[in-house]
């Protein structure tokens, strides 16, 4: 032994007797080791759901079925009707951050009876693929007409929508981009806001209708006829953003072009037409009787012979009918009317797109009817699910449009809807309930473990 | 932990506790202390018991993180404020004029005051070398480091701690081993 550690040994001689362990020093390490065992089991989970999170958010998720091949402007495909409309999802991609391509119809779908499930919508021409295109424009507020505040061209590759109270936006559907444009400046006495009338079938103008300015003798009235506000028409240049207003050109409540471009038939009034230039000038008068509207847009039959009129019916039910006039001037014969309210557009000469409401489906329809005969094809249906409102109510389709210049080649496809990338919202949702899932697994699992092992202890 | 190897866990505690208490108090001079590192210990080898028990020395596990517990807890800062200890020699003014302590007593007592002026790694390298009689082998396996920074540090640890006992004259001869 060395003299150190003698020193040390006669230490412990000296030293006092050891006091004893403190009462309860053996339970109380044990019940702080299994507590701080416990601790551990803890923060690693937490760990681990946080290291969940993590690679959730940072790995792409499927994104569902995407858009497979882009489809450039020069690619020949025909289009196509939807079988079905798909349900309302509030999971469908924005046409800004995710554009997939021309559309065959702009649409509003959903329901607002109690709380608002409502979404403005593009169905793809080239798939079946669906994007909202609500784009965060402002609508004219009540009173005002907000129903025509947007357009879709008649290729269907861009959507113009108008931004109250004097803006309109530019979408283009295969590229996201959006482009704000002004509409001449307008003042007004009376309730009135601007009104999207028709786009050419060049695509290049959209005429559209504007508030008249106040009268010179001030008063309200003045501003009115036939009990609408007196709309002057306008044009939008889309090639250069341009806009002019046609002075004193109002009344002007619907407009459509012909299929050359060439006549713009205007309704002035009720019972009262003009066929116009394309810049609004009067080329002569359409009599119409008092009962009848112009169909909106899309009027003119594909070989410009025929105008499409709605006729109010003297039915107890108030239906409406579609009756044709022959703008030729040669008093050709005319088809029967066809017994349907919402033209939608034209596949040919003598064969009309119409929204009605099956029975036999029980489900609002996109039916091709003829007007030779009157026969009628469903093309499409809207989807009868009741998702609408948090399951509360079911979706129904409004105002909707097609794009005119697809109609006459377009076929059917079967439905498999596409909706878009799956929003960040949601990924960081499924994100945290995967890492909860997680958590009250662990700790499912960890209590199941100790409760046993309580019960072998006591054993 | 399974209740096997908590039985396992709680027979080791119940045969090597009071040993494990006293190390502990060669290390920190403090039975309180030197009960809370123990328990300190304890708790980190019940949590690393599959690991512990498989090793080659469970003793030197413990050991080992007895001996880490002991200097984690003096960097803390809650220990780096200044803690009144009786020295021995301004208690007992004859300490101061006698040349040597004479009683066995004294001499503990000179030996304990030392070991708390040193730094707790020479303390801990004199504690473990020669309180507890470890070879430089095991010491450095207690202290985590090569046999030859245990030499080095226990030379400059016994020449501290002459320093502090210059009336030892076993101290002077240890040096020389």
């Amino acid at each position: 032994m060395t003299d150190l550690a003698r020193l040390f040994a006669d230490a412990d001689a000296a030293a006092p007797p050891e006091p004893a362990v403190s009462p309860g020093y053996l339970e109380s390490t044990l019940a702080r080791a299994r507590r701080s065992a416990r601790r551990r089991r803890a923060v690693g989970a937490a760990f681990a759901a946080l290291l969940m999170m993590a690679v959730a958010a940072a790995v792409p998720w499927p994104r569902g079925r995407l858009a497979t091949e882009p489809i450039g402007p020069g690619t020949p495909t025909r289009p196509t009707f939807p079988a079905e409309f798909p349900a309302y999802s509030p999971l469908t991609a924005s046409a800004t951050t995710s554009p997939a391509g021309r559309a065959i119809a702009l649409y509003e779908f959903g329901s607002s009876e109690l709380f608002t499930s409502w979404q403005t919508l593009v169905a793809g021409a080239d798939r079946d693929s669906y994007r909202r295109v609500d784009l965060g424009v402002r609508v004219a507020p009540e009173p005002l007409d907000p129903t025509a505040a947007r357009l879709l061209s008649p290729d269907g590759t861009r959507v113009l929508l108008f931004d109250y109270p004097a803006t309109f936006v530019l979408l283009d559907l295969t590229t996201g981009a959006t482009t704000r444009l002004d509409t001449v400046t307008w003042t007004t006495n009376a309730e009135a806001t601007p009104r999207l009338l028709a786009w050419s079938p060049d695509g290049h103008t959209v005429a559209y209708a504007v508030p008249a300015p106040p009268p010179a003798d001030g008063r309200a009235a003045s501003s009115y006829f036939a009990g609408r506000p007196i709309l002057d028409l306008a044009f939008l240049d889309l090639r250069d953003g341009s806009t002019t207003r046609v002075s004193d050109s109002g009344p002007v409540w619907a407009a459509a072009y012909s299929p050359d471009g060439r006549i713009l038939a205007l309704q002035k009034g009720p019972g009262h037409a003009w066929l116009a230039t394309p810049d609004g000038r009067r080329i002569r008068d359409l009599d119409l009787t008092d009962d009848r509207d112009l169909v909106p847009e899309v009027a003119f039959s594909p070989d410009g012979t025929l105008l499409a009129t709605l006729v109010a019916s003297s039915s107890p039910n108030n239906d409406r009918k579609v009756e044709f006039i022959d703008v030729t001037g040669t008093g050709r014969p005319v088809p029967r009317p066809v017994r349907y309210d919402n033209l939608l557009g034209w596949r040919s000469p003598t064969s009309v797109v119409v929204q009605a409401w099956s029975d036999e489906l029980d489900a609002e329809i996109l039916a091709e009817v003829s007007t030779a005969d009157g026969t009628a094809t469903v093309l499409s249906r809207f989807s009868r699910a009741s998702n609408c409102e948090y399951g509360l109510q079911r979706c129904f389709a409004f105002r909707i449009q097609l794009a005119s210049g697809l109609l006459a080649l377009a076929g059917v496809r079967p439905s498999a809807p596409e909706r878009g990338p799956v929003p960040i919202w949601l990924e960081l949702t499924i994100a945290v309930a995967a890492a909860l899932v997680a958590v009250v697994t662990v700790l499912l699992i960890w209590t199941v473990r100790r409760r046993a092992r309580r019960r072998r202890r006591l054993d | 932990m399974r209740a096997e190897q908590e039985r396992e866990y709680v027979a080791y505690v119940r045969a090597r506790l009071l040993t494990l208490r006293r190390t502990a108090y060669r290390l920190c001079g403090d039975w309180h202390r030197a009960e809370d590192l123990a328990q300190t210990a304890l708790v980190l080898v019940y949590r690393h018991w599959r690991r512990a028990s498989a090793a080659e020395s469970l003793d030197a596990y413990v050991r080992r993180i007895l001996v880490n517990a002991y200097l984690q807890d003096q960097r803390r800062w809650w220990h780096r404020r200044v803690e009144p200890r009786p020295d021995p020699v301004a208690a007992r003014p004859d300490l101061a004029v006698a040349a040597r302590p004479t009683g066995a007593v004294d001499t503990r007592l000179d030996l304990l005051a030392a070991l708390a002026r040193l730094a707790p790694g020479q303390r801990a390298v004199l504690v473990l070398r020669y309180w507890e009689g470890l070879d430089v082998a095991e010491t450095a396996a207690a202290l985590g480091c090569s046999p030859g920074t245990v030499k080095s540090q226990t030379s400059y640890a016994i020449a501290a701690l002459r320093r502090r006992l210059p009336g030892y004259a076993t101290v002077d001869a240890e040096e020389r081993t």
